[in-house]
């Protein structure tokens, strides 16, 4: 692989669900300013894994993890999981802005960290509007509920509050699931614009998704990491069979 | 025979139907429709029952004015003379007496009684020159406001007239002017009002909701997010459920023997008091209150929760920020509803606050709500249906705009939430 920055870093990650073990000895590097996509068939641990760079497994009860994930050098779980998560910022699958103005949703997470200076809240609004693409469409009524934005519009809000808190990493997690093929294609031209500035992380069920957007794929069956690669090396010349029963539509 | 009953049923169609199953049809939505009627008819039976009897009673004077009569004996002074005086009133209609110088008026009491009141005693009216206990007393009497006359006895030409409050306001007056000596008057502050009543009443919902609020709330809070499901929890859960099935009557009795002696432990009162009655109410909200607030808790959009904390938020701030605004709505509904069963709560109440009607309300003094005056009345040795009727209305509206409101509340709430 060529001369990247390595922002995540995966050494030999166990996760248990109680008893059952749902990451079995996982290792693997996320570089800076890549689209990185998880693929893999459903119950394959691939959100689960994707949880864990933000620590939101915390959360589930009965949730345990073994191993280690170095942020920039430092293992995230000797970070405060509030700092870790502005650093790393989270897009779920359903489009789910909070029921107040567009304005309060974007700027809810500096609120939270205590930044209290209105212009400065205000300019760090447009900028994220701007930069998630939705600004020219909200930006006569920020005052108006987030809820009467369309699906894709709640979705590039998402990303836009998720963008105010200035993350390393955005993770999302099947962002475009929920939507349109017209609000997809705009959150995938919105991915490959951000990478510029982020590292993204994206897990999703659409392979051709993933060929359209990412740089380096990630496939997972059952808990383990199958196969890791450039995506261009991993869709045209997949080194495991399983990778290339998947591809191919194979499935056992 | 299955002509005849085509011929018979014309306008049915053929649907291959046996005869049993159609009968078994006819028979099914003739009983519901006989049933659904019969709670509608016996509903509206009810209110216009209510509304019938109670109207007549119901006034702003009867909401306003104390229960207890409170009644004055008055003479005129042996020595009372009589000049050449002229009384000038201010108030219209009624009859007036030129020669003592009062006006009275008839007017109902509420019972429903007739009786004449004092509209208005002129300043330099006879009237104020009476005195108090008997003829030979110098403390005289002027405050005639609101009050009517229940006995009056004039001596009239050497004879002695009898008059109550049955009589006519004019001949009253008839036979004032005719005389010189009043030998007797009783005369009464109108009783049988529901003040005290409304006001335990309006303090038990305060208070109440004051102590079990935060209670519930805090409770619902911790349930629906905090509490891990275990063995405990579970228990805990069912044990809440089950205390909204309790009847109210055992809250009632746990009040009289739990909260009375501790409020008379701690304030230093005697007996039942709003204050133990608000706490026995409290102990049986609580559940109602703890359920809907942590259904509307649940209701809510899981991702709220997670994207919250992804966004760098802290559980606490998720929810004080994100859950209990958007759950206010579900927490108002279950206030609303709980004011209603306080309104409308007559057993427990009975042993917790007690039944005896009083016009001085003081937090740690017994006294009475609504719904318990209803039962005070009734249990009368001659039942006072009219003013129970008319405090049902009362009670009745009360929970009716309770009822608006929270159809409204939800209404909006739905509106909301609507995702377009």
């Amino acid at each position: 692989m060529e001369e990247n920055q390595v922002v995540f870093s995966v050494k030999n990650l166990n996760l248990y669900y109680g008893d059952k073990k749902a990451l079995n000895n996982i290792s693997l590097d996320i570089y800076k300013n890549k689209v990185t996509a998880f693929i893999g068939p459903s119950g394959c641990g691939k959100s689960t894994f994707l949880r864990c760079f933000n620590r939101m497994n915390d959360l589930i009860e009965n949730c345990k993890v073994e191993g280690e994930i170095l942020l920039n050098g430092k293992n995230i779980l000797e970070v405060n999981p509030i700092y870790l998560r502005t650093k790393v910022g989270m897009v779920f699958q359903q489009p789910n802005p909070f029921p107040m103005s567009i304005y309060n949703n974007v700027i809810y997470g500096l609120k939270c960290q205590g930044i209290k200076n209105k212009k400065e809240l205000m300019e760090i609004c447009i900028d994220s509007l701007e930069k998630s693409a939705l600004i020219n469409e909200v930006k006569e009524r920020l005052k108006d509920n987030a809820l009467a934005l369309s699906g894709g519009q709640q979705q590039r809000l998402c990303i836009a509050r998720c963008i105010a808190l200035s993350p390393e990493v955005i993770l999302m997690d099947e962002p475009t699931s929920a939507l349109d093929p017209i609000a997809t294609s705009k959150i995938e031209e919105l991915i490959r614009e951000l990478k510029k500035d982020y590292t993204i992380i994206i897990v999703t069920h659409n392979m051709q998704q993933a060929t359209r957007i990412s740089d380096y794929t990630a496939f997972f069956m059952l808990g383990d990491l199958v196969e890791y690669n450039k995506t261009e090396e991993f869709f045209a010349h997949p080194q495991d069979k399983r990778s290339d029963d998947y591809i191919s539509g194979k499935f056992s | 025979m299955k002509l005849k009953m085509k011929i018979s049923n014309p306008f049915k169609f053929d649907d291959g139907m046996s005869r049993k199953r159609r009968f078994k049809d006819i028979f099914r939505n003739a009983s519901t429709l006989i049933f659904s009627l019969l709670t509608l008819v016996t509903l509206i039976y009810i209110i216009v029952y209510i509304f019938a009897n109670g109207s007549s009673t119901l006034s702003w004077q009867f909401i306003t004015s104390d229960y207890q009569e409170v009644s004055t004996s008055l003479y005129s002074r042996s020595d009372l003379n009589f000049d050449d005086r002229t009384f000038d009133f201010n108030e219209d209609g009624g009859e007036i007496s030129e020669k003592w110088g009062v006006q009275l008026v008839d007017g109902e009491n509420n019972l429903g009684e007739h009786v004449v009141y004092f509209l208005e005693v002129a300043d330099n009216s006879y009237f104020n020159e009476l005195v108090i206990g008997s003829n030979t007393a110098t403390e005289t009497y002027n405050n005639y406001d609101g009050q009517y006359i229940s006995n009056l006895s004039l001596r009239v030409d050497e004879q002695i007239i009898t008059l109550s409050s049955r009589d006519s306001a004019s001949d009253i007056v008839n036979y004032l002017d005719q005389s010189n000596e009043i030998m007797f008057m009783e005369i009464c502050t109108v009783g049988g009002g529901i003040r005290g009543s409304l006001l335990t009443t309006i303090y038990l919902i305060l208070i109440t909701l004051i102590i079990a609020i935060p209670l519930g709330v805090c409770a619902a809070i911790y349930l629906a997010l905090y509490a891990k499901k275990n063995k405990f929890t579970m228990i805990l859960r069912s044990l809440i459920d089950m205390t909204s099935a309790i009847p109210s009557i055992i809250f009632g009795f746990i009040g009289a023997l739990v909260f009375i002696p501790f409020m008379n432990a701690v304030s230093g009162s005697n007996g039942g008091s709003i204050l133990s009655g608000a706490l026995t109410l409290t102990i049986m909200l609580i559940s109602t209150i703890v359920k809907t607030t942590e259904e509307s808790i649940i209701a809510l959009p899981k991702g709220y929760m997670d994207s919250s904390l992804a966004l760098g938020a802290s559980r606490t701030e998720t929810v004080f920020k994100i859950i209990l605004p958007n759950a206010l709505p579900g927490i108002i509904t279950s206030i609303i509803l709980s004011i209603g069963r306080i309104i409308g709560e007559s057993a427990a109440l009975v042993f917790a606050i007690g039944v005896s009607i009083q016009d001085n309300i003081s937090l740690t003094g017994s006294s009475t709500s609504l719904a318990v005056h209803i039962w005070s009345l009734l249990k009368l040795e001659n039942p006072n249906y009219d003013a129970a009727c008319a405090i049902s209305i009362i009670i009745l509206c009360i929970v009716l705009v309770l009822c608006l409101l929270t159809k409204i509340i939800s209404y909006r709430f739905n509106k909301k939430f609507k995702r377009s």
